[in-house]
């Protein structure tokens, strides 16, 4: 888990002109911005968290890496990724497919719970998570 | 008589015309027919009559004539003379009329009877002035017809030419007639005679007679009125006759029915209100025209019926607590007739039975489903006899039982419950006869029909049916067979496959025992035991799959006595060359064995005991090798290192062995490790005894249950996953709702899928790569081939 390959880091890195730390550090917030106002951008590399975060041979997520990346992506982005990461500490104990991790983050994209549509193809793990929701959220 | 055209003088013409008319008008003194004046009767009477009006009578011939001749008279034709002079008559006719009206004590009678004198004169006139009638209304042929107007007396948009400078259109004489009397008699006078038709009709409802053809001639009177001047002939009737009589007959039920309701018993209001409105619908053909009755009784319904439903049906169900046949009967009569009515009864219905159902529940299914059954009974024949077999009543007996039998709170259990019955059914424990066996399986069936969690009911009838099949204690093939029939009529024959298959195993099992004794493996069987006794040996082969057990997790038994050993292997011999390619694989802890015991007192028992009971006692049979002692007395650990089984297995037959009597508990031994020795002492009543022993699954008890409960849930998974590919396969793109619909609909013949349930499956199906979603929206799978 959590590893780049070499000819892509490189690649990259020379695609930004960056060849040292202190240029690195630089193009940092640049990224950072891109992140926040492409929305394709951010899409693209949010998918690719999970693959990049999984185990080698593993079909899915373990819950606490998931909970991890989820934090380091979506915290500060969507209202109520803070909710939902409690209530994935608190209740979620099975790993998390690529679906569900997929789905998410259109599930983020909703303006708001009300346009939740309970008989829809969500993945379970976020009806579960409206129900707990609409119990516990209320309060934060 | 000419036919020519000549000069005429009107005046003396007329005159003598009149005459004739007048007699068509005048009252005929004897009670003869008004339609034979139309061609001048020449009796008597009439001569009387003409005599008495100063002129002779004329006959019908004549009077044509007459109008003949003036209407073709020179130098100009009179018919419009004739017309205008025809038409003053008949006004002062009609006014006369209506003064004598007003002035009756009985005007409904004397307007019935001067409505008759009318219509025949004005009929008989019509006929004569035939020729009057085709000169006035000729110019209008082609031209448009007065148009059909709604409902105020005499509003007419009458498009026809004014006679000369008069105010009269020009028509045919009957229409003229009839004109003139809307105008000068109806319209002056209606009013007051339909307030007399309302007395009328209310002191009938008192039960007083009254004129009531009088009222009816009146009403109809309207309708032939209306009907010469344009189509729609009921508008007037209908506006002044009928809807008085409707306000006046919703005044008044509605008033008789709120008191009723109140000063009687339900019971006895039903009753009132099916005799009123029996009568009414009568009294109403009495009044009106037919074409009002459907009015008046859907009214009369309103009244009694619509306008009371909620207290008829609180009372429904009240008298379906007490059980009122009688008044159900009749309250469902009623309803019947209004639209909806009937559901609002079944409404009440359902409830009833529903709480009467959940009532029944009790923790012992042994009580439960008699007892559900016999109600299901009762109320079907309740439905057929009170409510005509009303499909609307099986229904929601049907909705009501399903919630009952698929109830939580309180649990109803009923797949266990109903397993459970039809095995003591089905075993004989309580001996009954067979007809009363069968009725009690049938009520099981029944109410099978209505469980949702059918594939629990499979599981525990297959289990118990197992035991049944293994231990021999089944008494009644055909029932056995009527049970599995039933359930594959309702569920398909995939459901009752294994327990089939089950079935045929026995059969089988039994040609192979025979061919195996015959056989030169089985036949000639010697035994190096000490008792040499011939071992008959009865095979029960079941096909891995069909049955609820399976070789994995069986209770092991090393030990197996030689000579049963032996025998087992000859066997599988036999059977191997029979089919080969098979393996067989001996469950021991489901064998039993019948053991001859020989005891101290030289009594003989042959007792019939489970193998693993019999591997115990056989180490007392025989000196044991390993033990020190004599063989008398062994502890438990070197039972079980002797039978090669587990302890907690070994320590149930010892205690198993214990109870019945034929071991004892040593009392010297040591505490940590007691030793067992043979009674003794053992003694029976019966000559004959069978001991039971269960080991590894099958008890029923609640763990059991639990464990039931999860296999059925892995089942249901692969089950609906199975179902979710076999659908992708064929639909290759399908939306959420749409699959989720039809996996649940194609498994309802075994149980109900929960949407969170099948959620989880298609989670499991993509991550497994048999589907996704359809890129963009999050309501559409792709199946992946």
């Amino acid at each position: 888990m959590c590893e780049f390959a070499r000819p892509g880091w490189v690649n990259g890195w020379t695609k930004l002109g960056c060849d040292s730390i202190e240029s690195m550090r630089t193009a940092v917030p640049k990224l950072r911005s891109d992140l926040d106002a492409d929305k394709a951008l951010f899409a693209n590399v949010y998918n690719y968290a999970f693959d990049f975060a999984k185990e080698e041979g593993q079909r899915s997520l373990s819950v606490e890496t998931a909970a991890g990346m989820w934090e380091l992506l979506l915290s500060g982005r969507w209202k109520y990724a803070d909710a939902f990461l409690k209530f994935v500490n608190e209740n979620v104990k099975r790993a998390v497919t690529k679906d569900t991790w997929k789905v998410l983050l259109e599930f983020s994209q909703l303006p708001s719970m009300a346009d939740f549509d309970p008989y829809g193809a969500w993945p379970s793990l976020i009806d579960d998570f409206v129900e707990w929701f609409k119990v516990n959220g209320m309060q934060e | 008589m000419s036919l020519g055209r000549r000069k005429l003088d009107f005046e003396s013409t007329y005159a003598k015309f009149l005459t004739g008319v007048q007699h068509l008008f005048a009252p005929q003194p004897q009670q003869k027919p008004a339609t034979a004046s139309e061609n001048g009767t020449t009796t008597e009477n009439d001569e009387n009559t003409g005599a008495a009006l100063g002129h002779p009578t004329l006959s019908g011939v004549e009077m044509y004539h007459l109008v003949y001749q003036m209407c073709i008279a020179r130098p100009r034709p009179m018919h419009e003379d004739l017309f205008l002079k025809l038409a003053g008559f008949l006004h002062a006719h009609t006014a006369a009329v209506t003064s004598r009206i007003a002035h009756s004590p009985t005007p409904l009678e004397t307007y019935a009877r001067e409505w008759v004198l009318y219509t025949s004169g004005a009929q008989g006139l019509n006929v004569v002035c035939e020729c009057l009638n085709k000169a006035m209304t000729a110019p209008l042929r082609g031209a448009p017809v007065a148009a059909a107007t709604p409902a105020a007396l005499g509003g007419l948009a009458d498009r026809r030419p004014l006679v000369r400078d008069s105010t009269y259109r020009r028509q045919s004489v009957q229409s003229l007639a009839y004109v003139q009397w809307r105008d000068v008699v109806v319209r002056p006078l209606v009013a007051n005679l339909v307030a007399r038709v309302k007395e009328v009709v209310r002191a009938d409802r008192e039960g007083v007679d009254g004129p009531d053809m009088a009222c009816r001639d009146f009403g109809l009177s309207l309708v032939t009125l209306q009907a010469q001047i344009s189509h729609a002939t009921m508008t007037m009737y209908v506006a002044e006759y009928e809807s008085a009589y409707i306000v006046e007959l919703c005044a008044y039920y509605g008033a008789e029915s709120e008191r009723y309701l109140r000063e009687l018993s339900m019971s006895d209001f039903l009753k009132m209100a099916e005799q009123r409105l029996d009568q009414e619908r009568l009294r109403s053909a009495r009044y009106l025209h037919p074409a009002s009755l459907d009015k008046i009784a859907f009214e009369c319904h309103v009244q009694y019926l619509t306008n009371h439903k909620d207290a008829i049906r609180n009372a429904f169900r009240v008298m379906l607590d007490n059980n009122q046949s009688s008044d159900l009967g009749l309250a469902y009569r009623l309803m019947q007739r209004i639209p909806n009515g009937v559901a609002e009864l079944t409404g009440s219905y359902e409830r009833y039975v529903t709480d009467e159902g959940l009532k029944l529940l009790m923790p012992d299914p042994k009580t439960t489903v008699p007892s559900l059954a016999t109600l299901h009974t009762t109320l079907v024949t309740q439905t057929s006899d009170l409510f005509s077999g009303d499909p609307k009543f099986t229904a929601a007996m049907d909705r009501a039982y399903r919630s009952v039998n698929n109830s939580t709170t309180p649990p109803s259990n009923l797949p266990r419950g109903l397993a459970q019955v039809a095995d003591h059914v089905l075993r004989r424990v309580a001996k009954v006869s067979d007809a009363d066996a069968e009725a009690a399986l049938a009520g099981v069936l029944t109410l099978f029909v209505y469980v949702d969690d059918k594939d629990v009911f499979h599981r525990h009838y297959a289990r118990l049916l197992a035991r049944r099949l293994i231990l021999r204690s089944g008494g009644n093939d055909e029932l056995e067979y009527a049970a599995l029939t039933r359930m594959k009529a309702v569920c398909g024959a995939e459901y009752t496959s294994k327990l089939s298959r089950m079935f045929s195993d026995v059969g089988v099992s039994a040609e192979l025992g025979a061919g195996f004794r015959e056989s030169s493996s089985g036949g000639a069987d010697i035994v190096e035991s000490s008792g040499g006794a011939q071992l008959d040996l009865a095979p029960l082969v079941l096909t891995a799959g069909s049955w609820p057990m399976s070789h994995v997790n069986t209770p092991a038994l090393a030990g197996v006595p030689d000579a049963i050993a032996k025998s087992a292997e000859r066997f599988t011999g036999y059977y191997t060359t029979k089919h080969s390619g098979r393996k067989l694989f001996w469950m021991w802890h489901l064998c039993r064995v019948d053991i001859r015991y020989v005891a101290r007192d030289k009594k003989r028992y042959e007792i019939n005991m489970a193998l693993f009971q019999w591997a115990v006692l056989a180490l007392f049979n025989e000196p044991v090798a390993t033990s020190a002692s004599k063989g008398e007395s062994l502890t438990r650990a070197q039972i079980t290192q002797a039978i090669g089984a587990s302890e907690s297995d070994t320590a149930r037959t010892i205690d198993s062995l214990v109870e019945a009597g034929l071991l004892a508990m040593d009392s010297s031994s040591s505490a940590t490790d007691p030793s067992v020795t043979l009674n003794p002492t053992f003694e029976s009543k019966r000559a004959k005894i069978r001991l039971v022993l269960n080991l590894g699954a099958g008890g029923g008890g609640d763990a059991d249950d639990a464990a039931t409960r999860a296999a059925v849930e892995e089942d249901r998974k692969l089950y609906v996953q199975a179902t979710m590919v076999r659908l992708l396969k064929a639909h290759r793109v399908i939306d959420h709702n749409q699959l989720v619909a039809l996996v649940i609909e194609q498994s309802r013949a075994r149980f109900k899928p929960s949407v969170a349930l099948i959620k989880r499956c298609i989670e499991v199906l993509m991550d497994r790569g048999y589907m996704e979603r359809e890129p963009g929206g999050v309501e559409r799978y792709i199946y992946i081939a």
